[in-house]
Formats: C-alpha cells, structure tokens, sequence
C-alpha cells in the first residue's frame, strides 16, 4: 500500500486530486499548507508528494526544499502542480527538488500515469 | 462528479464571504495592501478551482475579478470606491450563479451575457478589453508537461498560416526573427481578417497593423473569399503579424477590432524549430566552423570575438552575417546567449516530436488536450514515461550545472529505476543522464528496448550533430556497452563538458579500450596556472638561502636550501614541460575538417582540386591550435579561389587538370613549420603593385623603384586587401594582413613566396608551445624594453637632487636603505642625457643580489608576452633574455638585468 | 494631399487617404506601364495599397526609409492578385 500526500490549499482541487489518484493500492493524505504538510509527514510512509504553489505559511517551492532537506523524506518522488505557467517557473521548481511539473488543470489520465510510474506501480 | 461541485462550491462560498467582507472594509478603511492580497488570494483560488469544471461564463468572471485584483495588488490602477463596487457586484454575481447550481437552475445562456458585461466592466479598469474569441485565458498556457525551453517537451506546430509565412521568409528575415525571438522568448501571432466593410467603419488595417506594439513584421495575403474584386473600397486582403510585445499592450491595441482576428502565442522554441534547419546548415559552413565550436565551449567574449571576426570577413547581405551579428548581439545577455545554446546543442526531439499529436492553434489548446496519447505498439515506454524521464534529465543537468537542489539526487535515482525496471542504486547525476540517454536513443531508433538490459547503441554516432553532448561523452567514457548498470557506475564520471585530450572520438574501433581520459579542459589551465605560480615562488629560494647565510649566519643551511632548491628547480621545470605536453594534440586535430572544406570550396566554383595532407601527427598547443586553424583556412581558401585555375585554363597552360594544394606539418626545434603550397596560377607582382598603389599604400615613386620580391611581400600591408579582392565565396576580400596579424600575435611569422603560372608558397613558422611570461615595459632612448615582473620591486620618480654619490656610485635611499643605481642608457649603449630633467625614472629591482634601480626614461604597463629566445647571431647575447612582439609589431628585448649589468 | 498625376507617374505625397483610391485605380488601369513616386510619402490608407497591390506596380522611387516599406515590396512582387500565381 502507497502513500500520497495532496498538499493544496484549496478543498475543491485535494478533492479532485483524490478523485483521480485514488486507488485500493493508494491511500490518500491531504494537508493544507506546507507547515501542515510536513507535520502530518512525520512518523509516515509517504511515497510520494503532488504539492500545490500558492499556498499559504509555507509556499510549494519551500515545502519541496524542506522535503529535499529532510533524511527520512527526501527520497520522496514530488510532482509540482501549479496554477503558472511560465518559463521561469517549471525550472524554479526543479531547482527546489521537484521532480516533475505540471500546470491546473491537470489532465487526469496524465497525473494518474505520471504517479503510476512515480510509485513504480506495473 | 456532483460530490465535487459540491465541495467547490462549499469552499468557493467560504472564499467569497471571507473577500466580500474584506472588501467592504477597504472601502471604509481605505487602501490596504494586505488586505488585497488576501482578497486576490480568496477570488484566485475560487478561479482555480472552477477551471475544473466546463462552467465558462462563471469562470470568465472569476479571471476578471482576479486579473482586476492582480493589478490592484501590484499597484498597477488606483483602487477607487468605484472599482470596488464592481468587485462587489460581480461577487454578488457569483453568488448567486452557486445558488442556481445547487438549486440545479442555472441557465448557462443567460450567464453568458451577464458574465459577459461584468466582466467587460472590471476590465476597463485596467484599460483591456476581454481576450479575443475563443480564447478563455489572456495568457494562453502551453502544454501540461511544462519544461525549460528546448530541453525537455516536444513543441507543438505553429497554426498553417504561420508556418507557411516562416517558411516562405527569406533566410535573413527568418533569421532576424529567430533572434527577436530569443530577446522576447515569447511572440504574438495575428492572423489578422479584416471585414469587407471594414473601411466603411472608417478602419484602416494596414496601418493598424503597422503600429502595433513590438511589431516585428508583417505580410499580407489574399483573402481566402473575395466578395466583389473590382470594388476598391472593400477589403480583398488579410495581414499576417508578428509583434514581441506584452499580451496587455496587444489586446489593447486590437480592443476595436475583436472578431476580425486569431491570436495566437507563439514560443522561441517553435520559431527555432522553423529555423533549425538554416541554422544548422549555416553552423555547417567553413566561415562558421569555430563559431559552432566556441558556442559550445566558450564564453561570451570569445564568441564575440569570433562573431567579429567572420562578420568582417563575409558579405553582409548573407545569411551567415546575419547570423554571425544575430549572436555577437545575443552576448551581450550571457543568460540569453546559454539559453540559446541549450537551444542549440539540446538532443532536439525529432522523432518524438513526430509521435505527439499536435494542435493546431495553440492558443486554443486546453491542458486535457494536450496529454499526450500513448502509441500505439506500446513496446517501448510510453510518451509519459519518456516525459518524465526528459524532466529528470532536465533536473539532473541543472545539477551538474551546480543550480539544482542536490536533495533531489535521491527520489530522481528511484524514479529512474522504476520507469526503466532497474535496480535502485546511489548513481551520480552523471550516470543517471548516461541511463536516461541511451533509453533515449534507443526509443528514436524505435528499437524494442529490453527494459532489464541497459544497452548504449552499438556503434556510437560521434560526429552526430544530434547527439547530446552530455550523452555521447559520458558514453565514450565507459567501457563496454553489455556490462550490467551496476558495473557501469564504477566507470569514471566524465565531466558535464568534456574536452577530448585525444581524438577518442574519431576512433570509434577503440572505444572498447579505452587508451585515453578525457579531461575537463579547465583543469588543465588550472594545473597550468598552478605550476606558473610554482616557478615563481621557487625562484626566490636562492635569494633566502642567501639570507640564511648573512643574517642567520648559518652556512651550512644555506647549502643545504641550495641543493634542494636545484633539485626542486629541475622538477618544477620537468613538471612545466610534462603538462605543457598534456595539451599538445596533434594538427590533425585541426588538419581533418580541410579535405572536406576544400571539396566543397573546389565545387562551388567548379575547379578540381586535390588536398595534400603531411605530418599530421605533429603535434602542437591545444590553446594555439586555433589561432592557426583561422590563418590556415584562410589561406586555403585562397589558394583554391585566386591560386588554382579552371580546369579548362590548367589545360591550356600545359598542366594537370586537377590542381594540388600541400599542407604540410613540421617540427622544427621549438617550432612548427606549416607549409601550404599550390601549383596554381601564382601571383604577379606587377598587379600587386598597381593595386597597392590604387589603394595608395604605395607612392608612385615607390611604384618604379620597388622590385618583385618586395612587390609580393605588399599583399601583407595594411589596406592593402580589401573589397578588390572580391572573391566568389565570401563577397569580400580575405584580409592578408589580418593572418600575418594572427600569426604574429601568436608568436610565430608568415612567409611567402610565389612565382607567376607556377605556384605560391606559404610558410608559417609558429612556437610549438605557448609560455607566457610577464613583463613591465620601460622605455629608454624612444626604445622599448621589458624586465621580467618577477624581478620588479617597485617604481619610483625623484628628482635630480635626491640622488646621491657614493664613491663614484651614484645611490639612492629608499626607506633607509641605500639602492645602487645604474642608468640604463649607459648599459645598453646609448648616448648618455645631457639634459637636465626634473625627474628621473627609476626602476627598482632585485634579482637575487638585492635591489638596485635602473635609470630609465618612461615607465610602461606591465604585458603578458610570449617570450622567444634569441636566435642565431644574437643567441650569444646573454643581456637580453628573449624578445616578444608587441601588438603593433615593434619588438620588445627583454633585458637580462644581471647578465646586463656584468659586462661594461 | 492629392495625388498628382503625371503622363507616366503618379506622385503622392504626404498622407493619402481612402477617398484617392477610386481614381488612382483608374489611373494605374489605363496604363500598365505606369509608375509611382512614394519619396514624399508619409501615410497612406489601405486602399491605396491595396489598389499598389492589386496592380502589381512598379515604384519609381521608395521613401527615404527604405527597409520599412519591405512588406510592400513583398506583397506588390508576390502578384497576389494574379489568379494563376496565387490561386
């Protein structure tokens, strides 16, 4: 059983996420904002991040290097999902430790994959 | 998917109660910046959140609102009661659309026209008028699987029209929008249709068009649909437009003309892909040669300088001139210019690009459209999965690059494992980059991969223009290309731009064994600077020793220091001359590309002409290898237009039809001798002369009295070659001087010698190996000299009356100490000054018996110079430690101070 | 201003407006071999190049700025009227 952790500040898109991800090999996590990402993190099995931008108290870009920073976490595969979509912005995000990104909204099949091959699922 | 809607607008409740309160207060309080962060945040995600949902005209009102507030927080507009009761209303608006969704009453039809309205009002506070048709975002956005330009997503196609119109574009005009482009990185396509009736609205396109914003060109087509052709006051034409202005400015701009237009964005990347075939092919010409290899390896100045140069020596209205300005422009912006070269030399997804179904308007693509389909054999990995590997790549390269964050080495090895079945292993980011490329390659070749076997390709294309740099060095480094991955990781990690020291890559037999490193070439320059530093700081060991002696009393230490310092002096000598050996390669480094050059040259202008290659295998200084491979083509070049005949005038003259060019290569002492002979039609010193004399570098007397051997020598002159030598391939003359110039800059010198119908001869005599010395200038009797820097202690200026006379001996005290002086003018043998001057020059410096200063007459800067021995008669003057050649051709002898001052 | 009309050329001046097209079409129509002078030119409508293009004319002399006026250029040589290279 694998761990997703849906970091959004927005109900409607941790919901929509879920909806998408979700699966008897999955369980889900949601959290917020960063701060609420990592505390809810500590102690767990987390497989992988899908981490939103714009969140309050702790941005998408922070969490991902708090993630990279961390010895039990940073392992942790983690798909950026952002709201922008500019040039700068997919690089920043590699450059925090993100490994994949992908701009809202997200096509389902595409972030369904995407995380099939993230958890290394058959 | 009700469940969904109801969690949104649940949450988009809160949001918008939450914003309606906080604006009110605004309106009371007054300005907040804080406070309108917060309301842009709340509007900004009920925004984000309603694009998941097919509600447009809730979701057009939501953007305004946003894009209003976006403008507001950033302090574009004032915020005005005014402005905030159209926030308010338009709320108010989408509360009442959340009402009617739950009730189940909504009448999509009817919130058309009120979002619409509302809409248009919060808009003309920022001064825009709605995106056009079909257009929901102002921005519109690019595929789901975003990446940095170039690099990693396959480009969607430009719309028909407009890679119709790049294509038909000459190749000057398509090039000075490639490099809009790269300033821009983003440009606006305008497939402008004006109405019949347009000029009856009093609408005048053409001139709308000419003063958009950033406009950068346009054209103009017929119309597909020609309703009365004869009638001049009706429209028969559309205008195709291409502007690098912002998306704001634009709609602005086109606010009257909605409906009569498509937009379309267009990215650097899709205009570099219209041009990706002339730029290749103009890398591919011999001018461009060591411009295609300076945009790969060096930096900014150097391909300025580079750019300078082939655009001095081509034809201005070619394309390879406006490529060559198109770049010196470019390094002005070093961040601009490396984007470009990513650009450039990234492995450009041909083959992928082909598979990825492709929109047609960009514009109008919505993210849902953009996933990528899965192929149909699914016998490689998935167009998904080879995107995900193209964003670790991505990663890994800023890595290296030193930008990435190194955290993530982990979660990428486990990702990579995963996608392509391995075992997971601590890899280097330069192992990971070799893994994901050679799956990469195996994917273009549309093999079916193994996914448990990690093969590099069986026969490396090392000369591919294609391959990824990275890819195929890192390739090159390993062994064998059946060994398991495990093995492989122990291989040695090439760095991210290797240098071949030697020329592995044309040796493809022996890659299985590698004989060879290749090493980065900066640390070869830093070994080099190092052991610089070495024969400096050991060569005050004598001089301590001395110290030792005298002030420490201790002879027997001062012996012992001495003999070490020979032992370490030898060392440090061998050392210098074993690294200066690790950068010698041979000329065939150089040497290779000319068969071709000269193939292709002898083609154009129809002569058959055969390349004589020798002693290739000499070898020479990777740093001075290219400040003779420019001279070189040069001359070539010259050979085959004005040297060699037509086949048809060899004949008549008796010879064979194919002309024969000789490059030969020589040792010679220190030096290499390259020779470049031809049999062809030799030159004639009699037009020499008229010619120098046209030009005026001549005087009609020196016209008479000059003979034929001075007559040849001519060509060198300044001025002397410019655009009278028109030659069929560059449209401008080949500057004779300008290769004397480099040859001599390089520390070498050129000969000629010709014969008419005979054949010319050139000889170019150049050091093998560069050493770079250091030296201050001084001038004495209008002459100038140098003195190793090492030896310099200071300068100074006094005035007669500081000097004083000590038994003869004219001394100065400098800080308490007493410093002999010597006047230089004596020494060297020149008249002694008579004058009195107010101050004198004074050189101060030690060589190993304490400090003494030279009277001189001027001081000059201190110069790096390549410092050549004295030969021949001379080599027998000990007072003179070499010579080195000026910038300006005078010769500098550097004085011996020693040796100088111990002979009278 | 007004276009002024000579036996082989046509000189227009300053700022054509939409009102000269009718008779310079009817001008260039009478005479293929006729020219225009566009040195003073400043502004011109666009059906005025409209009828330059549809005529295929040829420029006797281009304003001053020569490189802004390419797309003219362009557009009167690519004959986009002619049926048989622009179907």
């Amino acid at each position: 059983m694998k761990t997703i952790m849906i970091v959004d500040d927005a109900n409607t898109v941790r919901t929509y996420h879920r909806m998408i991800v979700a699966s008897a090999q999955r369980q889900v996590e949601e959290a917020e904002n960063g701060v609420e990402a990592l505390e809810k993190a500590m102690g767990k099995q987390i497989d992988l991040f899908m981490v939103d931008v714009n969140m309050p108290k702790m941005d998408g870009y922070r969490l991902c290097q708090e993630i990279r920073r961390d010895d039990a976490l940073n392992q942790v595969p983690i798909i950026m999902i952002s709201t922008e979509s500019q040039a700068g912005d997919a690089t920043k995000a590699f450059d925090c430790g993100a490994n994949f990104y992908m701009t809202k909204p997200v096509d389902g099949t595409t972030l369904n994959d995407m995380v099939s091959l993230m958890l290394g699922e058959e | 998917m009700s469940e969904l809607l109801d969690t949104f607008i649940g949450e988009s409740r809160e949001n918008l109660e939450s914003a309606s309160q906080e604006l009110i207060t605004l309106q009371t309080n007054g300005y907040d910046a804080k406070a309108v962060d917060t309301i842009f945040r709340d509007i900004h995600t009920i925004k984000g959140s309603s694009d998941l949902f097919d509600i447009k005209p809730l979701t057009r009102l939501a953007h305004a609102s946003e894009d209003l507030l976006d403008c507001l927080r950033a302090s574009e507009i004032p915020f005005s009661d005014e402005l905030g009761d159209v926030l308010l209303e338009s709320f108010d608006q989408i509360s009442t659309f959340f009402d009617e969704l739950e009730a189940g009453t909504h009448q999509l039809s009817q919130w058309e026209g009120v979002s619409a309205e509302l809409a248009g009002r919060l808009r003309n506070f920022m001064n825009t008028t709605d995106a056009p048709s079909g257009n929901e975002a102002t921005q519109p956005v690019e595929n789901a699987v975003e990446a940095p330009a170039g690099i990693a997503a396959p480009v969607a196609a430009l719309p028909e029209t407009a890679a119709n119109w790049l294509s038909s574009m000459s190749d000057t005009a398509r090039l000075t929008l490639f490099f809009k482009s790269q300033e821009s990185t983003r440009l606006h396509y305008f497939h402008y249709t004006p109405d019949a009736d347009c000029f009856f609205r009093g609408e005048d396109p053409f001139n709308v068009s000419l003063a958009t914003p950033g406009f950068i060109t346009h054209t103009i087509t017929r119309k597909s649909h020609v309703e009365g052709p004869e009638d001049v006051f009706l429209c028969h034409l559309d205008i195709l437009l291409l502007s690098s202005a912002d998306w704001d400015s634009l709609s602005s701009h086109f606010a009257y003309y909605e409906g009569q237009y498509e937009h379309t964005q267009i990215s650097a990347e899709q205009v570099y892909q219209q041009c990706a075939p002339l730029i290749s092919q103009i890398l591919n010409e011999e001018e461009v040669e060591t411009l295609a290899q300076a945009l790969e390896n060096e930096g900014p100045e150097q391909i300025a300088r580079i750019c300078n140069f082939v655009c001095a020596s081509t034809n201005p209205d070619s394309a390879v001139w406006q490529f060559c300005a198109g770049i010196e422009r470019l390094t002005e912006n070093p961040a601009m210019l490396s984007a470009f070269c990513q650009c450039l030399f990234a492995t450009p997804d041909t083959a992928q690009t082909e598979e990825t179904p492709v929109a047609d308007d960009v514009s109008e693509e919505s993210i849902a459209e953009a996933a990528p389909t899965q192929p149909a054999e699914s016998e490689g990995l998935s167009e998904n999965a080879l995107a995900m590997l193209k964003q670790q790549e991505t990663v890994l390269i800023r890595l290296i690059d030193g930008r990435g964050n190194q955290g993530a080495l982990a979660s990428i090895n486990l990702i990579v494992s995963r996608i392509l079945n391995l075992d997971i292993v601590d890899r280097t980011p330069e192992d990971l980059l070799r893994v994901i490329a050679s799956e990469g390659e195996q994917n273009d070749s549309q093999e079916a991969p193994d996914a448990t076997d990690i093969q590099a390709p069986a026969v490396a294309d090392t000369e591919a223009p294609v391959a990824s740099e990275q890819a195929a060095a890192i390739d090159d480094v390993s062994a064998s290309a059946n060994k398991p991955v495990a093995e492989a990781t122990q291989a040695e990690p090439a760095e991210a731009k290797p240098e071949p020291v030697s020329e592995t890559s044309a040796k493809p037999a022996e890659r299985q064994v590698p004989r060879t490193l290749k090493v980065n070439q900066e640390k070869i320059d830093y070994l080099m600077d190092l052991v610089g530093e070495l024969t400096v700081a050991k060569n005050s060991l004598p001089y301590l020793a001395r110290q030792a002696e005298e002030d420490g009393g201790s002879r027997k230490l001062s012996k012992q220091i001495k003999s070490h310092f020979t032992i370490v002096n030898r060392l440090t000598e061998e050392l210098q001359s074993a690294v200066l050996q690790i950068r010698m390669v041979p000329v065939s480094h150089v040497f290779q590309r000319y068969p071709r050059l000269v193939r292709d040259l002898a083609r154009k202008l129809n002569k058959k002409i055969e390349l004589e290659m020798q002693g290739e295998d000499t070898e020479f200084d990777k740093n001075l290898i290219e400040s003779l491979s420019e001279p070189l083509i040069h001359l070539l070049r010259n050979s085959i237009d004005h040297g060699i005949e037509a086949p048809a005038d060899r004949l008549a003259a008796g010879k064979n039809e194919s002309g024969c060019i000789q490059l030969i290569a020589t040792p010679q002492d220190d030096n290499v001798v390259i020779e470049i002979r031809d049999d062809g039609k030799g030159i004639d010193p009699a037009k020499i002369k008229m010619l120098a004399y046209q030009k005026g570098v001549i005087t009609e007397s020196q016209l008479e009295s000059i003979n034929d051997e001075e007559a040849l020598q001519l060509i060198f002159a300044p001025g002397f070659s410019t655009s009278e030598q028109v030659s069929d391939l560059s449209g401008r003359g080949v500057g004779m001087d300008a290769v004397k110039t480099m040859v001599t800059q390089a520390g070498g010198h050129i000969e000629m010698q010709s014969e008419v119908g005979k054949g010319t001869q050139f000889r170019l005599v150049l050091p093998q190996t560069m050493s770079v010395n250091r030296v201050m200038m001084f001038e004495v009797n209008e002459q100038m000299f140098g003195v190793s820097m090492d030896s310099v202690v200071e300068t100074v200026k006094v005035r007669p009356d500081e000097i004083q006379q000590i038994k003869n001996h004219q001394v100065l005290v400098i800080r308490d100490k007493l410093v002999p002086l010597h006047d230089l003018r004596e020494y060297l043998g020149f008249e002694l000054q008579t004058q009195n001057v107010e101050e004198q020059s004074i050189l101060v410096v030690n060589t190993g018996n304490g400090d003494m200063g030279l009277v001189i007459d001027k001081f000059h800067e201190g110069i790096d110079v390549i410092q050549k021995p004295l030969e021949g008669v001379m080599a027998g003057y000990s007072h003179f430690s070499g010579t080195a050649l000026l910038g300006d051709g005078r010769v500098l002898l550097i004085v011996n101070v020693p040796e100088l001052l111990s002979c009278r | 201003m007004p276009i002024i009309y000579k036996q082989k050329v046509a000189v227009l001046d300053g700022n054509c407006e939409v009102d000269l097209a009718e008779e310079l079409d009817a001008w260039l129509a009478e005479n293929p071999k006729r020219q225009l002078n566009l040195k003073s030119l400043t502004h011109a409508h666009t059906a005025i190049y409209q009828v330059m293009i549809k005529h295929g004319i040829s420029v006797s002399v281009w304003p001053a700025d020569d490189q802004d006026w390419h797309w003219l250029k362009v557009a009167i040589d690519s004959k986009l009227y002619d049926e048989e290279t622009n179907p």
